[in-house]
């Protein structure tokens, strides 16, 4: 193996012998508004364009109140969630269960085999509620991180997927979220940027929703306090920082 | 990579007599050609947006080593292995060893076009493990034991009533022509499989080098759950595929996603970096495995503009001659214009030189490219090889021996087309002639040779110029 990396970076370096670097030109500003209300907006319209259910809401108990009439509307029986303090409204997961919604455990890191059984039993929930930390106007896309408290198989698995965004977090595009929240990207051992539902057109070209991942999306954009945004994020922030994989800052990656 | 047993014109033969496959083609090229258009032109400055992203791809050839070397240092920090390969065999070795070392049984794969090239499928099955491709194009392509004709839609070649027949008889389903129904039936399939696996096989789109992230795109969803439900996760990477920071990869995903369906981004986007920290879910262990099998011997030649490329399959779409014969035909992993240059470059010893001669070199390759790779340059580039190596077709070179000493010597010239002239009057049909004698059919076995006009172009100037003299 070793003897691949050394011959390899022997020919690349042969190859470009006496040959300048090029130079890379700097990305056109595709959407240079910072105009909080037309970016939400925009959000709202590219989100609608590709397929997701956005939902509005000014007030708290106004978006718990449209979580549970989701859920019921979708007859929703089981339900995996995110940690009450990593969703932006840390009272809706209770009021989920008050409503009668049976709470599928997240997955434990344990054995393989009784991984395997859990995520069985995971595979069986008819929704997964989160938070996301972005979303992106021009393509409608919202931006989720894992972590503890944040299993991945939450937007993945389940057909429903309800995912709570507050405005504030909202950028104009992906090159500005990168810009402003790549610190995210270098402390997440996964972010993902979903724009509407899963989909494949790998019959005939022909359009078809939900192949593997959820068949609907719901987005509430939220623009009331959520005090417990900032919480969860400093909780996090400390959950984060107590593991050994994370103490690892920007500045010990080779730049 | 696997060479052909028919021969290129037979495979041609084959696929331009195929009635399914042009109806496939027909319905889908223009589709995907009519959806690339419409994509591009949602972004305000489309133009600018793909010089930056050549640009980016350029500089980060210029200085390919350096930037292998911070990816793998980076991958390393948070956590995960990188593993170098020179060669395909090597490669395979390295995920068979891997998946016996911690008695894997179940892989599950999500669509990755360098396990294609390594043919990795077929290693680790004779190897004696189960594996299953979860992208929907290349798991009804498993189920019928065939090879990808797209790189971004793999089983662009069937139609809905053939897919719907295939399902019937593999899974015991009843026969349907519904794709939303046969979506269905695939969805549950799988579920089992993602959940089961112990090792998840991926392919990478972009290896960012300032952070040492994976960047992997799907709109079905099957790599993130390739990449989350098993235990380790093992992405295939060529050397070429890294960008340098997230700000370039903000922009060549922007490109990427437009070019290849049209839509503004690939509905999941996912950036891995390293194994999970902590998390519930996620895999404990992450591989990458860099494969060079011919690329770093590009660096610096005519053809190095090819290790640009990210596979976004517009220039497949937008050829006359992929549109007339699909990927198949081809015979090799990679098809289309883009193939044409890969293919041959990539395996100097293979087959593969008749390749570059399938285009017109028409350019719309070229116009298409999200990062204006300029392919019928390269494919005169390596015709001319073709022919300086003396593996090019004997009667071509004979022929132009013949034009040239003509060509050079007027009355020679003269006495040559009247000949030719009178010859070819004795036999045309219709102004056309429909096969050549001995040795030349092979060139009307595709096409028509035109008589030659009673009276040639010189004949009717020196007349010309004689009239004018009158007056
Ligand atoms: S050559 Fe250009 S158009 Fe063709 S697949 Fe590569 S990036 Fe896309």
């Amino acid at each position: 193996m070793n003897e691949s990396r050394g011959a390899i970076l022997e020919r690349i370096r042969s190859g470009r012998l006496g040959a300048p670097v090029q130079s890379r030109l700097d990305p056109p500003t595709l959407i240079p508004t910072k105009d909080s209300s037309s970016l939400r907006d925009r959000f709202v319209q590219e989100a609608e364009a590709v397929g997701a259910i956005v939902h509005r809401s000014d007030r708290r108990d106004l978006t718990v109140e449209t979580v549970l009439r989701i859920l019921g509307d979708a007859g929703v029986k089981r339900l995996i969630s995110w940690e009450p303090n990593d969703l932006p409204i840390s009272e809706l997961m209770k009021a989920v269960v008050d409503d009668g919604v049976q709470l599928v455990d997240p997955p434990t890191p344990a054995n393989a085999e009784t991984l395997s059984r859990e995520w069985t039993a995971m595979a069986t929930a008819d929704a997964g509620l989160t938070g996301a930390v972005g979303g992106l106007a021009d393509t409608g896309t919202i931006v989720l991180r894992s972590g503890p408290g944040r299993p991945r198989l939450t937007w993945l698995l389940p057909p429903l997927h309800v995912v709570v965004l507050h405005s504030s977090f909202v950028h104009p595009t992906l090159s500005a979220f990168m810009g402003e929240c790549g610190e995210l990207v270098r402390c997440s051992s996964h972010v993902a940027f979903v724009t509407g539902p899963s989909r494949t057109a790998d019959i005939e070209q022909t359009l078809t929703i939900g192949v593997h991942g959820p068949k609907e999306v719901h987005i509430l954009l939220v623009d009331h306090d959520c005090k417990s945004i900032e919480e969860s994020e400093a909780a996090q922030a400390a959950t984060v920082s107590d593991e050994p994989g994370d103490q690892m800052s920007k500045h010990d990656l080779v730049q | 990579m696997n060479s052909p047993s028919m021969s290129f014109q037979q495979r041609v033969s084959h696929a331009l007599a195929d009635g399914q496959l042009r109806i496939a083609l027909d319905r889908t090229t223009e589709r995907f050609t009519s959806n690339r258009v419409a994509g591009l032109a949602s972004l305000p400055d489309a133009d600018a947006v793909r010089d930056c992203a050549r640009s980016i791809r350029l500089h980060t050839l210029s200085k390919l080593d350096d930037y292998l070397e911070q990816f793998e240092a980076n991958v390393t920090s948070v956590g995960g292995q990188v593993h170098w390969a020179s060669d395909a065999q090597e490669a395979n070795e390295i995920v068979l060893d891997l998946a016996r070392s911690r008695s894997v049984k179940r892989v599950v794969k999500s669509k990755s076009m360098v396990s294609e090239e390594t043919e990795l499928n077929q290693a680790l099955i004779s190897g004696g493990l189960d594996v299953v491709e979860s992208d929907l194009g290349e798991y009804i392509i498993q189920l019928a034991g065939e090879t990808p004709s797209h790189i971004i839609a793999p089983a662009v070649h069937k139609t809905r009533e053939q897919v719907g027949q295939l399902l019937a008889d593999k899974l015991g389903v009843p026969m349907t022509d519904d794709p939303v129904e046969m979506t269905a039936t695939a969805r549950s399939a799988l579920r089992d499989v993602f959940l089961q696996s112990e090792m998840g096989i991926s392919g990478v789109n972009f290896g960012v080098a300032s952070t040492g992230s994976l960047a992997i795109v799907t709109n079905e969803g099957n790599a993130s759950l390739t990449v989350t439900a098993p235990r380790i996760h093992v992405a295939m990477m060529g050397i070429e595929r890294i960008v340098p920071t997230l700000d370039d990869l903000a922009v060549m995903l922007l490109v990427l996603a437009r070019s290849a369906t049209g839509q503004k981004l690939t509905v999941y986007t996912d950036l891995l970096t390293g194994p999970r920290r902590g998390d519930p879910d996620g895999p404990e262990e992450l591989h990458v495995v860099l494969l060079d099998n011919g690329r770093s011997r590009l660096i610096g030649t005519e053809v190095s503009e090819v290790l640009a490329c990210i596979r976004c399959g517009a220039c497949l779409n937008a050829c006359p001659v992929y549109q007339q014969i699909g990927g198949h035909a081809y015979g090799s992993v990679y098809s289309g214009p883009i193939g044409a240059v890969l293919t041959p470059s990539l395996d100097r010893e293979g087959p593969w030189h008749v390749l570059p001669e399938a285009s017109s070199l028409c350019g719309a390759c070229r116009e298409v490219c999200p990062v204006r790779i300029d392919i019928p340059r390269m494919l005169l580039a390596l015709r001319a090889e073709t022919v300086h190596s003396g593996k090019g077709n004997r009667w071509v070179r004979v022929g132009f021996w013949l034009y040239r000493i003509a060509a050079t010597k007027p009355w020679l010239f003269r006495c040559g087309v009247s000949v030719v002239r009178q010859l070819t009057k004795m036999f045309f049909v219709n102004g056309w002639l429909l096969r050549l004698p001995s040795p030349l059919p092979s060139w009307t076995r595709s096409r028509e040779f035109p008589v030659i006009a009673s009276r040639t172009f010189s004949e009717e100037m020196r007349d010309r110029e004689k009239g004018s003299g009158d007056e």
